[in-house]
């Protein structure tokens, strides 16, 4: 078998200059005009290196499926799923968890992950990293490397550019070797690998120097400080602890966060310790289990239903056809009219009373006239005989003050005996007594009126905001007049389609909510704060366009990487959390045999045994910068 | 081309004696000239609602509610979902927000007013297609059920040879911008409609017809239209005399 030569480009330490030289593009190479007309060193070791990374990634998910199918027994990490049919043999080809893996793959060659910076880490490609993204391995990571070019994981630094040429038989031993954290072949508990004598080499995990050792709180602050992904190593007895405060933490800063455990049965535990609060869900199991999505739509769709229940009360007096809020409109309106018409009438039967009253004292008033003249004639008297008056003297004078004095007197009895008569006469009771009905009539109306703006004001309350009437006026606001009633009814009008609209709209929410219904579901997923399941599970494809803040890997030291990708693919930012450094994934002997088995490669075999064996934690946290890896606690030695 | 282009020219004869009050005198098998137009477009795509989404746009456009509060005290869910949700359709483009206050935007009023949740996707490239007399658009039916031929040739296996008809002018630029601002754009671009549009390409194609010359009104058979093709008649109705005179 002729197997073509693979270049396999490690890029070298000077990470500043490749960063300087080397534009910041997730894109495939082939729209990088750089790359298709040569383009530079740098560029070139970019492409090279997260392309490499990606075919490795993408054989590493086939001899996945191919070694499980051999072996007739699930690997340690297929046993990741426990949900029926996902590791069924689909029409096309392939399981479920090969499919879902490879969706992954293809979403992180096409860019189309939410952390822009997932690729560069995962790849160790740090010509693809921006300034905030970059894991510096230089200063900033304290021993990373050594003087005899040894990486930040141990691992011994290649030269730049090293060529493997594996031949028909076997996989070149120093293709293998060179990798950094190499797997190592241990299974099921039996010791092979390096021991043994086997091709792929035994991983190194030391602890590196530029770790965080902090309390929980501070550890989950530093964490969620990490732009696109950090590392926590907890022990065992305080992963559950970490995990629900870091969920605590995100959820107060209202990101919406994936947990992705190994299996179904981890997220017993993970889901019991988390807060109060967030709202979770579980979508690796169905049916009506708490927390499913099935049963999160039940408890939603109660919860509508009985918080809604008193809106609906009071909206239904502004629902209908006709409504009964527009039927005390309908009054106010009404008794707004006749108020006017009472007010009228009223008015007119004054106006009528005040003509009868005047009629009368015409007609009764010949005495008053005449003792009015008389007061005239005695008053004028003086002022006609002046001489007279000279010549009377004193006595005269008297007299005449005395004739005076009487007919005023006489005049001002006549004038109460009229109003007397006046007041007695029928035709001025009667009309008065109209008149006095009539304002009556009127003030009756209005008072109706107000009744119905009152009880239309009470049923304004319970039903949220009441829209803007319009006209710069408070609908609360009313004088109990009639142009105050009738500049309340005005806006009521104005706003009553809003509030029939409103009822409307809440019966047929309450009646979509009363109905059990699929549809809920994908919204639920959605908008949760909290979505937990398994790896394998976060790439169903029905959520396949669902992204998340936050990623959460519960126990990541049990993740290799292309079952960890199905997750952080959908995350912007990673979390991994775990104590690295465990026993392989995978046994390496069956890995190398399926690599000499495979032969020609277009991946690098030392890379694709290493994402076989090698967990997504123990392959980030070796080369984590500080600040990207923090331990809760003191490591266990 | 799967099919032929059109039927034989005694098909056509035979439906055209068939049809009541009609009598044939002549059949004319026609090239219409039309264009092409490509361009990339950003283009107003339907989906369904969901629930909340649909319920969501409904409180703010038909109910008067417009903060998060108001919405969540409304619907009797929680101020958080209902937060995500408006974020869900404010990315849509649905809403936009004001404060503490979200609003319709033109494309959420359209969205709630037809119940579909319409999702602007730009960079589409389509075809729109123009007749080659008027420059006016081509119904979406036609323009599906048409077969259109690149050039202006075409012989059917009975010997039947269409000519190309007179009369063709140039598409007017703004062909493409008058049809988006028409309402019934959806008529001539089908479901995915244009709001914006970049035209690429115009190129000439050729729409294979029959025109059949009565006593009565002439009658105009396409591929689109089982019978006369109402749309068709009408397009090609002031050109008809030029054609039985080039006969």
């Amino acid at each position: 078998m002729t197997v073509g030569r693979c270049l396999w480009v490690r890029a070298g330490r000077n990470y500043g200059e490749l960063m300087a030289s080397t534009p910041v593009d997730l894109h495939r190479g082939d729209r990088d005009p750089a790359l298709r007309s040569g383009g530079s060193a740098s560029a070139l070791r970019a492409r090279s290196r997260s392309d490499g990374f990606l075919d490795a990634l993408e054989e590493a998910v086939r001899a996945g499926h191919e070694i499980d199918a051999a072996e007739r027994a699930p690997a340690r990490y297929a046993t990741m799923t426990s949900r029926p049919g996902m590791t069924r043999a689909l029409p096309g080809g392939g399981s479920l968890d090969e499919r879902v893996q490879q969706d992954a793959v293809i979403r992180l060659r096409a860019g189309a992950v939410a952390n822009p910076g997932l690729l560069a880490l995962l790849a160790d490609d740090y010509a693809l990293l921006t300034d905030d993204q970059a894991w510096p391995a230089g200063d900033e990571a304290d021993g990373a490397e050594d003087e005899d070019g040894a990486g930040v994981d141990g691992s011994p630094e290649p030269a730049a550019i090293e060529e493997i040429s594996p031949n028909d038989d076997e996989i070149s031993p120093q293709a293998i070797e060179g990798r950094p954290a190499a797997a190592s072949t241990v299974g099921d508990g039996e010791v092979t690998g390096a021991e043994s004598g086997d091709d792929v080499a035994q991983p190194e995990h030391d602890e590196p120097s530029h770790e965080v050792v902090a309390s929980v709180e501070e550890a989950v602050r530093v964490v969620l400080g990490a732009p696109d992904l950090a590392c926590l190593i907890t022990p065992p007895g305080a992963r559950l602890n970490a995990v629900g405060a870091l969920v605590r933490a995100a959820a107060a800063r209202g990101e919406r966060v994936l947990i992705a455990a190994p299996a179904s049965a981890d997220l017993d535990a993970l889901v019991a310790c988390l807060p109060a609060g967030p709202s979770v869900i579980r979508t690796d199991r169905s049916g009506m289990e708490p927390g499913t999505l099935a049963a999160g739509a039940a408890v939603v769709q109660q919860q509508i239903l009985a918080r809604s229940q008193e809106f609906a009360g009071n909206l239904e007096r502004w629902g209908g056809d006709p409504s009964p809020a527009m039927g005390w409109l309908c009054r106010l309106r009404s008794a707004l009219r006749e108020a006017g018409e009472a007010r009228q009438a009223a008015d007119e039967a004054a106006v009528r009373r005040n003509a009868v009253v005047a009629a009368t004292r015409a007609r009764l008033g010949s005495a008053v006239r005449e003792r009015k003249l008389a007061v005239r004639l005695a008053a004028r008297r003086p002022a006609t005989s002046r001489r007279w008056w000279r010549w009377g003297g004193g006595a005269v004078r008297e007299d005449l003050r005395e004739v005076l004095d009487r007919a005023v007197r006489d005049y001002e009895e006549s004038v109460a005996a009229l109003d007397a008569a006046v007041e007695q006469d029928s035709a001025v009771r009667a009309a008065a007594d109209r008149a006095a009905f009539a304002r009556i009539a009127a003030e009756r109306t209005v008072e109706s009126a107000e009744r119905s703006a009152l009880q239309l004001s009470r049923w304004l309350t319970g039903i949220g905001p009441v829209p803007a009437a319009g006209d710069d006026g408070d609908l609360w606001e009313w004088t109990a007049d009639v142009a105050g009633l009738t500049r309340f009814a005005e806006r009521i009008e104005r706003v009553e389609p809003t509030l029939r609209a409103r009822a409307g709209l809440m019966r047929e929410w309450r009646q979509r909510a009363a109905r059990p219904s699929r549809q809920l579901h994908a919204e639920l997923l959605r908008y949760a704060d909290v979505v937990a399941t398994t790896c394998l599970g976060a790439g169903r494809p029905e959520y396949g366009d669902h992204e998340f803040d936050l990623v959460i890997l519960p126990d990541a030291a049990r993740v290799p990487v292309p079952v960890a990708l199905v997750p952080m693919v959908r995350a912007r930012r990673a979390v991994l959390v775990g104590e690295p450094g465990r026993t392989p994934l995978r046994d390496g002997r069956k890995v190398g045999e399926w690599l000499r088995g495979r032969g020609r490669l277009v991946a690098d075999p030392a890379e694709v045994a290493s994402l076989l064996t090698e967990s997504v934690l123990d392959r980030l946290a070796g080369r984590a910068p500080a600040g990207r890896r923090v331990r809760i606690g003191a490591p266990e030695r | 081309m799967t099919g032929p282009a059109h039927l034989p020219e005694r098909e056509v004869a035979r439906r055209a004696d068939a049809l009541p009050g009609v009598r044939p005198l002549r059949i004319h098998p026609l090239l219409v000239p039309m264009w092409a137009a490509e361009v990339t477009a950003t283009v107003r795509e339907a989906h369904p609602y969901e629930v909340f989404d649909r319920f969501l746009a409904r409180a703010v456009a038909e109910a008067g509610l417009r903060s998060t509060p108001e919405l969540a005290e409304f619907l009797g869910v929680e101020p958080a979902l209902v937060a995500r949700a408006l974020g869900f359709l404010i990315g849509l483009g649905h809403l936009e927000r004001d404060g503490d206050r979200v609003t319709l935007t033109e494309l959420g009023r359209r969205s709630v007013a037809d119940g579909r949740r319409y999702v602007l996707a730009p960079h589409r490239r389509m075809v729109l297609r123009f007749d080659g007399l008027d420059g006016a658009p081509v119904p979406y039916g036609h323009v599906t059920r048409s077969i259109w031929l690149g050039d202006p040739e075409l012989t059917l296996a009975d010997g039947t040879r269409f000519r190309v008809m007179p009369g063709a002018g140039a598409l007017p630029d703004d062909a493409v911008a008058a049809l988006l601002s028409r309402r019934d754009v959806g008529d001539f671009s089908g479901p995915m409609v244009p709001v914006a549009a970049e035209t690429t390409v115009v190129r000439p194609v050729w729409l294979p017809v029959y025109l059949v010359e009565c006593v009565e009104e002439p009658l105009v058979f396409g591929r689109a239209v089982d019978g006369p093709d109402p749309y068709l008649g009408a397009l090609l109705a002031p050109w008809v005399s030029d054609v039985v005179k080039g006969v």
